[in-house]
């Protein structure tokens, strides 16, 4: 198990190299570890998917009203 | 056609469960040698494709490379592997997070863990001051979109590495 939860935080956060040398990658570290814990802890992938998309639609839409 | 392959960092977490596996569960090599080669298959079409198909958000490209693509190679070496271990078969969608088991607790986790992923992000995008101009249309496009990369990350690894879903 500890084996998947490695290797699918550091896969997940590694398929953003163009986040590697930017401040963003804090939240692709951090989207890394709430997604997975969802499937550990449910081993159902909805809610990862809404901790997801709900993100990228507020980084889009939400922050783009706001700032 | 353009060759890129900005995405090989990906392919770096792979040597993980290969290497836990080579001293571990020897049988398992095989499946990790599989998601290597679905891995390199990504790395290696992921640009060509998405300068070939492009569209707002890669849904396409990704919806192929991320999902169908390991989903029909590992239903045919499930298939292989059967034969040849002559055990239960492996693939089930189950293993994929695809099930209505811990759906619920799966939606109220996502709803709970969702403020958390807001707030470092609002933080993020405040600290660098860059702000993504978008529209309601390419927000829902990224919404949907965003299930192929979970698919991806947590789906494959937990399959057969003994992990996160089974």
């Amino acid at each position: 198990m500890k084996v998947a939860y490695v290797t699918s935080v550091s896969s997940f956060v590694l398929m953003h190299p163009n986040n590697l040398a930017d401040v963003f990658i804090l939240s692709t570290i951090v989207q890394g570890f709430l997604t997975v814990e969802v499937c550990r802890r449910s081993k159902n992938l909805l809610g990862a998917w809404i901790v997801h998309g709900a993100n990228r639609f507020f980084i889009i839409v939400i922050i783009a009203l706001i700032l | 056609m353009i060759f890129d392959l900005f995405l090989w960092p990906m392919l770096i977490p792979l040597a993980i469960p290969l290497v836990y596996c080579i001293y571990y569960q020897r049988k398992e090599v095989f499946d990790v040698l599989v998601i290597i080669f679905i891995m390199v298959l990504i790395v290696f079409f992921y640009i060509p494709l998405s300068y070939s198909f492009y569209s707002d958000a890669n849904f396409y490209v990704k919806m192929l490379l991320f999902v169908l693509l390991p989903v029909f190679v590992l239903f045919i070496w499930s298939r292989i592997r059967k034969r040849i271990f002559e055990e239960e078969d492996i693939f089930r969608w189950e293993y994929f997070g695809i099930n209505t088991k811990g759906l619920e607790k799966s939606l109220k986790l996502g709803i709970v863990f969702l403020p958390i992923m807001l707030f470092t992000s609002f933080i993020v995008i405040y600290i660098n001051g860059q702000v993504i101009p978008g529209s309601y249309i390419l927000g829902d496009v990224y919404f949907v979109e965003s299930i192929t990369e979970e698919f991806f990350s947590e789906a494959y690894f937990s399959c057969f590495f003994g992990g996160l879903l089974v």
